[in-house]
This record gives C-alpha cells, structure tokens and sequence, in this order.
C-alpha cells in the first residue's frame, strides 16, 4: 500500500474564517493530492430566522467588514423580490452608484494590501517584506500617499449614500430612504474624477510592474496558475460587465454559453455536492452533472469573480475599462482567460469600469429625483443576485405573510469558487513541493494560487491581529509530524 | 485637542463587540467611531485626529475579560504582516505613520479585552467579558482625563 505524508496548511481564526489547507505526499515526496477546507455562513442563516425582512439588510451586513456594502445590496434586493415589489428608477441608480464606490474601495484595498505585494515586492520575498509595507516602499510614499488618498473619495461616497460609516441603513424593500440632493450629486462628481484617476494609476501600476517583467509574466501566463473552469457573472442585454443587476451568464472552458437565469432560476443551474473531507458543500454546474474536484473540459466546476465576470462579458460598458479589457484579452490571445493570476488584472480593469460607472450614475441629473419608493406588495418569497468583488452573491428569503424571515439561504463568491480554489491549491503545491522538499517558501506559493480569489473567510468578524494565520505542518511518512512552518 | 475614540468589532457575535461597547460609552464626551474591521478604515478614521483610543477584543491567552493597555510600538514589534483578505491592525497604522506623519495622532493608545466567545451569535457579552467593560471604560477615560496625551 502506497504510504502519504500530509501537510497542513490550517488557518486557525474564527467564524467563517476557519480555514484550512491539507496537502499530501507520496512516498517520493510529491504531492498527491490537496484539499482546502471552509466553514460556510449558516450561522448568519439560522441567526435571520425570526427577523423581521426589514431588519435583514442591515444585519447581513455584519456579515464582512470587508464587504460592507455587498451582503447589505444583495440581501436588499432580495427584500424587493419578498414584497414583490422593484425599486423605482431613481432607487435603481442609487444603489448602482453604491455598489459601484464600493468596487472602487474593495478592489482598491485587495490589490494594493493583498494582491500587488507578491508582484512589487517578489512572490519568493522575505514574508516581513512581501506585504503593503514592501509595497510602498518599493513603489515610493508618494504613490501610496496618492492611492490611499483617492480611495478615499470612494469612502466618503459610500458613507454619503449609505447614511451611516461603515455598515449602512439608507436601503429599504423597493427603494432607498433618501434621495440624493443635488449638491451631493455634485460632491459626488468631484470624487468621481478621484475615482477614475485611481483606477488608471492602479492600471499604471500593474503595467509598470508585471506586464513589463517577463518573468512576472511568465508566472502570470503560465501553467503553474492555471484552472480550466466554466464561468459564471452578470452582464446586461449587451453581455457587458455588470455588477448590481443583469442576467447570469454561463459559459464552458471554451466560452460557450451554457445557459442564463435571473432570480430563483439559480436553483436550475447550480447543485451542491457534499464531499466527505470538506464543512462545505461544494457547487458544480447541475446541467453538467458532478465530474469530481478536476478541471479541464467537460468539468462541471465553475467559477466567479472578476476574471469570471470578464470571461462571460463580451465587454466592459465603459470606455477606458474597455481598452484595458481588449488589451488583456490580446495579451493572452484566447478567451476565456483561465490564468488565475490574470484575476488581478480584471480587478484592476474593473476597478476602473466602477470609477467611470459612478461618474456616469454622477452625472445623470435625474439621480437627483424623489421617486425612491415604490409601492410594497405582500412578503413571501424572493431572491437577490448581486455581483459581489469577490463573485455572484446570492442572497434567498422565504418569509410568512407579515414578512418575518422562515428560511434563508446565501452562496457566496467562495463557496462558488471553492472547486477552482481547490484545483488552484492542487496545481500549486504539485509545482512547487517536489522530493520533500519545503520550506517557508512554500506558504507563499500556495497563497499566490488562493488569493486571486479573494476568498473571504476571515471577514464575519476579527480580533486582533486581524489576520488569517497559516500554518504548514509536515508529516513524515508514518503519519507523524516532524516539521511546523507558520506565518505568525 | 481633537480626540477619537474608536470601537472595532462585530456587534452580533458576542464577545466580538466588546470594543464596540467601551467606545459607545465615550460618545457624546468625544469623537467615536464604530468599525468590524482593521484595514484602511482605520485610518480613515484617525487622520486629523491629535490623540486616539483604539478599543479591541483580543485572544492573547490570558483569562478571558483580562484588560490590557498597548502602544502602537508593543503591537508593530509583536506581529508579522500577512493575511489573505484583511490587514492587521499593527500594519494599517504602520502604513498610516509611514504615508500621512503629519495627519495620524501623535498619541494612540490600545486598550484590549481578552475574549472567550467570538463564534455564537448575538448582542450580550459573556458574563467575564461583559463584567470587564467597566473596567476597560476606566482605563479609557482615565487616558483621555490624565493619560499622557492630556
């Protein structure tokens, strides 16, 4: 019988951030196999049963101090659906500008503190080095001074339009409790213009830094990160990026459609697998029918998030966005993209897509209009699809007839990308452990083949440090441990 | 002096809202503000401000409710930076003092509550921890009426 070693790389933190990582070896020291294990958000779906619909958005919201404003704009428009309702025009441009500064801050704060470090400072740096502090220093204060600084303006749009820091409380079934003014639209103008500048310097900076180094780049376009996936986002009657409302567009490995739906039309399309070693059950696409935690054609896994989004778009509906967009897609020459580390570039591309959204939502007078209500049917059911930074965010009510929550279902971006991260995860340490051979080094590259997808899994709550430990641990032959390597 | 006291925690799962709960009894004396996470927000938080109080749950080991003081340099030297979706709070304000010098407190104290529970859901503390919230409260005010930044 054929004898494994293990390693585990087990991330010991705290609801929803419970994580781990085991990967196992043969008997010649090379990886077998490798799994990533999560905790998924029941809790929050059990907490929401008794609560009033109303109540829920601002709840879920404590869901992510991270995703502040995503939980809170899905779970919204799942309240729509409940009483039956839509949300006025005006309510509808709102809450798009919303999302939209959102994606400007998200996006923002995971490129430069998670994502760009690996390229700026080196994947193989020093851990104490390869992080925001590394960042700035090798870009100049400056820049960082610059970047923080118009990140800002995002903030201060969110909280302007939310009516609270941080968690917000301006949503309400069918539309928004405050219309905006038309001094605030001009406000909101102005850091429009922060917003856009933002997003081409971050697109500067990842031209400057990876697309001009060809070893970067060759990480970048090479097999190493690479999981050959479906693909799932939002796009709109154009099959452009969208990110607050759209139809869900599907398409396989080689970017054939494999279907749409809106609302609960997802029960049709995606099905969950319970998998003996996991806390998670994990998606595959239903009409494909389950083939196994493989990639490649024919694999019934699929993915979601910005590279996701940009491989079932046929473009962005804004115009820098949409040179960068053509501009990734040459540099690769096929479409879809199934190199992860390509996630960073479609962040980057949408970070810029949102900032001349909220100049658009910005400029349209009519934002500034009254009608932010509409009329409210009777509770019963409803679904909520968003496109969260991180992927679809699919929030699922049932209520009684005075609108107080029975059941409640959310699939969030990591759930659905849990096959790929696996795959990733897989892929990575296959490359990179060979004859037994680990060091610290390893922890690094086994990051790089998760962070792409900004999984979210430290982010229900924190407690100092506010960070996601990782330990490795190495067991010899006979099952016993004989090497820890942590990143704390 | 311009003055902030700032709350972080999640204020439905327990124990996590400690921090939430000591900054709620400064508002109306000072600046407050209430965050879950420690990543740039924090320091959206703290620029313009001449001192800050950060006010936090923490496990450290100790028995749960036990209440600590820390400065800024007792954090940066006790963590390394790393994470997959967040920043610590040692680094967010590593960053602020390295980027906007002129612009973060010159003063930031943090007073930290040991947890027990983070995991369970809902608004009351554990009986340890909640009992400990005067006591952080004290130490906070006794900062902000004779500390050094006075």
């Amino acid at each position: 019988m054929r004898t494994l070693k293990k390693i585990e790389i087990n991330p010991m933190t705290r609801l929803e951030g419970h994580g781990k990582i085991a990967i196992f070896l043969d008997d010649q020291g090379n990886v077998d196999n490798a799994f990533f294990q999560t905790v998924e958000l029941r809790g929050y779906e059990r907490f929401l049963q008794g609560m009033p619909i109303e109540e829920v958005p601002r709840t879920v919201s404590t869901i992510c101090g991270v995703c502040r404003a995503v939980h809170y704009t899905a779970s919204t428009k799942a309240a729509d659906a409940v009483y039956q309702t839509e949300p006025t025009p005006t309510a509808k441009k709102i809450r798009e500008l919303f999302l939209n500064a959102h994606y400007v801050e998200d996006h923002c704060a995971i490129l430069y503190a998670l994502g760009f470090p690996d390229f700026v400072v080196g994947p193989t740096a020093n851990a104490a080095a390869r992080n925001l502090i590394g960042l700035v220093q090798a870009v100049g204060a400056e820049t960082g001074k610059l970047v923080l600084k118009k990140r800002y303006a995002a903030v201060k749009v969110i909280e302007m339009l939310g009516g609270k820091p941080i968690h917000p409380v301006a949503a309400l079934p069918g539309g928004w409790s405050k219309a905006v003014t038309e001094e605030e639209r001009q406000e909101i103008l102005a850091l429009a213009k922060d917003m856009v500048e933002l997003g081409q310097l971050t697109l500067k900076v990842f031209e400057d830094v990876v697309l001009k180094n060809k070893e970067y780049m060759e990480l970048v376009t090479g097999d190493a990160y690479k999981v050959v996936c479906n693909y799932m986002g939002t796009v709109d009657d154009k099959n452009r990026v969208q990110y607050y409302d759209g139809t869900q567009r599907i398409v396989d490995t080689k970017g054939n459609e494999i279907g749409r739906f809106t609302g609960k039309g997802y029960l049709d399309y995606i099905a969950e697998r319970v998998l003996p070693w996991s806390y998670l059950k994990m998606p595959y696409l239903k009409k494909i029918g389950w083939k196994g935690v493989v990639d490649g054609e024919g694999t019934s896994l699929y993915s979601v998030g910005p590279l996701a989004r940009l491989n079932v778009a046929d473009g962005m509906d804004t115009p820098l966005a949409q040179e960068w967009y053509e501009r990734m897609y040459a540099t690769f020459g096929t479409k879809p993209v199934h190199n992860i580390l390509a996630y960073h570039w479609a962040r980057a591309i949408e970070l810029l897509n949102a900032a001349e959204k909220v100049q658009q939502l910005a400029s349209d007078e009519s934002i500034t209009n009254p009608d932010v209500r509409a009329e409210l049917g009777t509770p019963s059911e409803g679904v909520g699809i968003i496109e969260a930074c991180r992927g679809t965010l699919i929030h699922h009510y049932k209520t009684d007839d005075k609108g107080i929550v029975q059941e409640a279902n959310l699939i969030v971006a990591t759930t659905h990308n849990k096959g790929p991260i696996n795959v990733a995860v897989r892929r990575a340490a296959q490359n990179f452990i060979k004859n037994g051979q680990v060091d610290e080094g390893i922890l690094n590259l086994v990051e790089i083949a998760y962070r792409p997808y900004d999984i979210c899994l430290a982010c229900a709550t924190h407690t100092l440090p506010g960070r996601l430990p990782v330990e490795v641990d190495i067991y010899d032959s006979k099952g016993e441990l004989y090497k820890r390597l942590r990143n704390y | 002096m311009r003055t902030v006291v700032v709350g972080i925690g999640n204020p439905v799962l327990r124990d996590d809202a400690v921090g939430v709960k000591v900054a709620q009894h400064f508002e109306g004396l000072v600046d407050t503000e209430i965050l879950m996470t420690t990543d740039f927000k924090v320091l959206d938080k703290l620029l313009g401000y001449d001192r800050a109080v950060i006010v936090d749950g923490v496990r450290l080991g100790h028995a749960p409710g036990t209440v600590l003081e820390f400065n800024v340099d007792d954090l940066l030297f006790t963590y390394t930076y790393s994470g997959t979706h967040n920043l610590s709070l040692p680094t967010t304000l590593k960053i602020g003092y390295e980027l906007f010098a002129e612009e973060m407190p010159r003063e930031i104290r943090i007073v930290t509550v040991e947890v027990e529970d983070v995991t369970t859901f809902g608004t009351d503390c554990t009986p340890a921890v909640e009992k400990a919230i005067p006591e952080a409260v004290r130490r906070v005010r006794h900062y902000l009426e004779s500390g050094s930044g006075k």
